[in-house]
């Protein structure tokens, strides 16, 4: 009798455990896709209502998140002290896991109001209708847009959020890729910082003059990196692109990329300046003068900050001073499964316009977004010719990622990884690549 | 005192309740996303929006994929490679820790098991770096003892070799210490006869160190089969699945369509990859009535 008594109470335990796992009591995901629930006219605003809101964000737990959003947030709070934000932060590796966490959040009713968003995921968001339109919004709240000085965001830097004529956020810092060079190695080889105009010649010779047996290792004039955003930088630069304008076809297989890739393939294997490209850190390497020249976004100076190492410069990818600059930008959308969409909006506008947030803490990271801000920060910091991030804002395209752009990702990683295996072909791993992502699309 | 029906009734009743919260848990965790995703295969889900009925579309899909040999064929290859190595040597450093003095037992099976307890995706970073073809220590390591310098991770040829090799450097302590255990509670009066009646080390090791150890060779050749069967975390570090597909394995690819939204892809996969496990954990079991030994005097 003890014993059954003992064992109901271990079921009951169970089952009460299992009852406490379960997910919290919520509204489903709202049924309008994409649509805002209310309508913006009607409702008062989240300032004048004057009731207590609160609010989800998630946020990617990079080191310093929490501590900055908590500045950050104490400032939002002096103008909207009734609109509390709780921010959950996540553990990122790359945006695809990142949105897929997202998603799985939003499936399992967790109720999310704003998350951050880059360009890679945009398309996904707003096709999946996940995101909401700011349109209404921005027209009926122009004050709001005038106080966060919305009209400082760069239009370029801003276009990743539009999608079919609809406005999904605002833009709060972006990246491109440059090229970062050593500058202590450059003085060895008694060369000058190439201008801004070089050529694929040009930076040929540099990477040959910089490639030299030290000590017993090599060290590499330049670092070539197979990944998607960098390629993206330098077939652009090249005037080519990986998708045609509207994203409906595959263009890699095109002169113009086909051309750039083969430029880096041979960097590797015909004139040996370059490591071949799996497994490494290039900002490790180029901090310990192992490689002289890396492609990277401005988002590496907070590591080379870090590290107190300040012999580089930056200069353009060769091409992208007259030909396009791919760029990635992050900003903050309201989702549609929000209760609060209102309030929402407001957070993601005024956390993307924000100048003091822009100002403190993209100093040693990605590229703000505000044109004062780039104006005031760029020239004045390191390294020496960082108004370049400024200069490219102008000449910047969005890099392409719709909503197969995982998808896309495989196959162009597959490809490349092939190419710089040196196991196919420039031209027949591009071609290939093309075949795949055509039949996705 | 005697055990009437009653008695044992109750006792079976107890017995049932003791172990329903294990097994409603099991159900919840296990057994019902296991029906899901049967059910998923038939569907287009993406997990945001309604399931929506497709039939055998999505299995049509999966397997059509000019793509999915290649998948299926690199897990079979890292399958027999990693629980060869695993099984074998863990036995022979079980073999040689076990025949060392105390002292150097104790380092050694720290050494050996260390790498084990360590988390895979830091190790793995590391490991990565060290295979690179041109700047890695490993070939710094080969071109110093005048050899050629080998592209690991950059080649289809070697980059399941590579994997195999960190495989090997971080899982092979739990074999090691299932057989080291195993050794430990093999009767010493047994090597003592042997000894008495002149059996030689080979004889010894063949006729009573090795059919004393087929519980703990079955176990560990089960437990390997199972997960490397599903190996994930070393091409996912190592090589993210490539040089093109070279490393990519069935779970890899479960996790590609799933990080894709193809929620359906990915059961279907997931319920291939179940019942093969079920098919060659069975077999297994079938067959050890053959070989393993659980007779222990």
């Amino acid at each position: 009798m003890k014993k059954i008594t003992v064992g109901l109470l271990a079921f009951a335990l169970a089952l009460v455990m299992l009852v406490g796992c379960g997910a919290p009591a919520s509204s489903s995901p709202a049924a309008d896709a994409g649509q805002p629930s209310s309508d913006g006219a009607a409702s008062a605003t989240a300032e004048q209502s004057g009731d207590d809101i609160e609010l989800t964000m998630v946020y990617p737990s990079d080191p310093g998140a929490e501590e900055k959003f908590d500045v950050i947030l104490a400032d939002f709070n002096k103008e909207y002290p009734n609109i509390h934000v709780n921010i959950e932060y996540i553990p990122f590796t790359n945006w695809g896991d990142y949105i897929t966490k997202v998603k799985t959040m939003i499936a399992g009713n967790q109720s999310i109001d704003v998350i951050r968003l880059a360009t890679e995921g945009v398309h996904t968001f707003v096709e999946e209708g996940l995101a909401i339109p700011f349109n209404s919004f921005f027209e009926e709240n122009p004050e709001l847009l005038e106080e966060i000085g919305a009209d400082q965001i760069h239009e370029n830097i801003n276009s990743t959020f539009e999608v079919d004529g609809n406005k999904y956020g605002l833009a709060w810092e972006w990246n491109n890729a440059v090229e970062f060079i050593n500058t202590d190695l450059l003085n060895e080889a008694g060369l000058d910082m190439p201008a801004e105009d070089w050529t694929r010649d040009d930076i040929l010779r540099y990477a040959q003059a910089l490639t030299v047996e030290k000590n017993g290792y090599t060290q590499y004039g330049i670092a070539v990196s197979p990944d998607f955003f960098t390629m993206s930088n330098w077939i652009y630069a090249n005037n080519g692109s990986i998708l045609n304008e509207d994203m409906s076809k595959c263009v890699l297989n095109e002169p113009q990329a086909v051309e750039v890739v083969q430029f880096l393939y041979d960097l590797v294997y015909t004139h040996k300046v370059a490591p071949v490209p799996a497994g490494l850190d290039n900002l490790n390497l180029f901090m310990a003068d192992q490689i002289a020249m890396i492609s990277y976004g401005r988002g590496g100076i907070n590591a080379l900050h870090a590290n107190d190492f300040t012999s580089y410069d930056v200069q353009y990818i060769p091409g992208q001073l007259s030909g396009k600059i791919a760029f990635g930008a992050a900003g903050f959308v309201a989702l549609s499964s929000s209760e609060q969409q209102e309030a929402a909006m407001l957070l993601a506008s005024w956390l993307a316009g924000n100048k003091a947030s822009q100002e403190t803490y993209m100093r040693y990271d990605s590229i703000p977004s505000r044109i004062d801000v780039m104006d005031e920060l760029l020239p004045s910091m390191e390294p020496e010719n960082g108004e370049i991030w400024r200069a490219s804002a102008d000449n910047a395209v969005p890099l392409q990622a719709p909503s197969i752009y995982a998808d896309m990702m495989t196959v162009f990683d597959k490809y490349m990884t092939l190419i710089f295996a040196d196991e196919i072909s420039v031209e027949e791993g591009l071609d290939k690549a093309t075949e795949e992502i055509n039949q996705l699309l | 005192m005697q055990r009437g029906p009653t008695m044992v009734k109750n006792n079976e009743k107890a017995a049932y309740l003791y172990i329903a919260p294990a097994i409603l848990l099991y159900l919840v965790f296990y057994g019902f996303p296991i029906v899901i995703s049967c059910g998923l295969m038939f569907f287009d889900y993406n997990i945001v929006s309604a399931p929506v009925f497709v039939g055998l579309d999505n299995i049509k899909s999966v397997f059509s994929n000019p793509d999915i040999g290649t998948v299926f064929l690199n897990s079979s290859k890292l399958l027999v490679l990693l629980v060869f190595s695993h099984v074998v040597l863990g036995l022979a450093l079980a073999l040689l820790v076990n025949a060392s003095g105390k002292r150097m037992s104790a380092v050694m099976q720290t050494v050996i098991y260390i790498p084990t307890v360590l988390t895979t995706a830091s190790v793995g970073v590391a490991w990565r770096f060290m295979f690179n073809t041109d700047l890695g220590a490993i070939n710094y390591i080969l071109s110093l003892l005048g050899l050629e310098k080998v592209p690991w991770l950059t080649s289809s040829k070697y980059a399941l070799f590579a994997i195999v090799i960190f495989s090997i450097w971080k899982f092979v302590g739990t074999p090691f210490i299932y057989y080291f255990l195993g050794l430990q509670n093999i009767p010493q009066s047994l090597y003592e006869a042997a000894q008495i009646d002149g059996a030689g080390k080979l004889q010894i090791f063949r006729r009573i160190t090795l059919p004393m150890l087929t519980p703990t060779i079955f176990m560990v050749l089960v437990l390997s089969f199972i997960s490397y069967l599903q190996c994930f975390d070393e091409p996912f570090i190592l090589t993210s699945g490539g040089p093109g597909l070279s490393t990519t394995t069935v779970n890899l690819q479960i996790y590609n369509y799933f990080n894709s939204g193809k929620m359906s892809h990915s059961s279907i996969l997931s319920i291939v990859m179940l019942v093969i496990v079920i098919a060659i954990t069975a077999l297994q079991f079938k067959m050890s009535k053959k070989w393993v030994n659980y007779d222990l005097e």
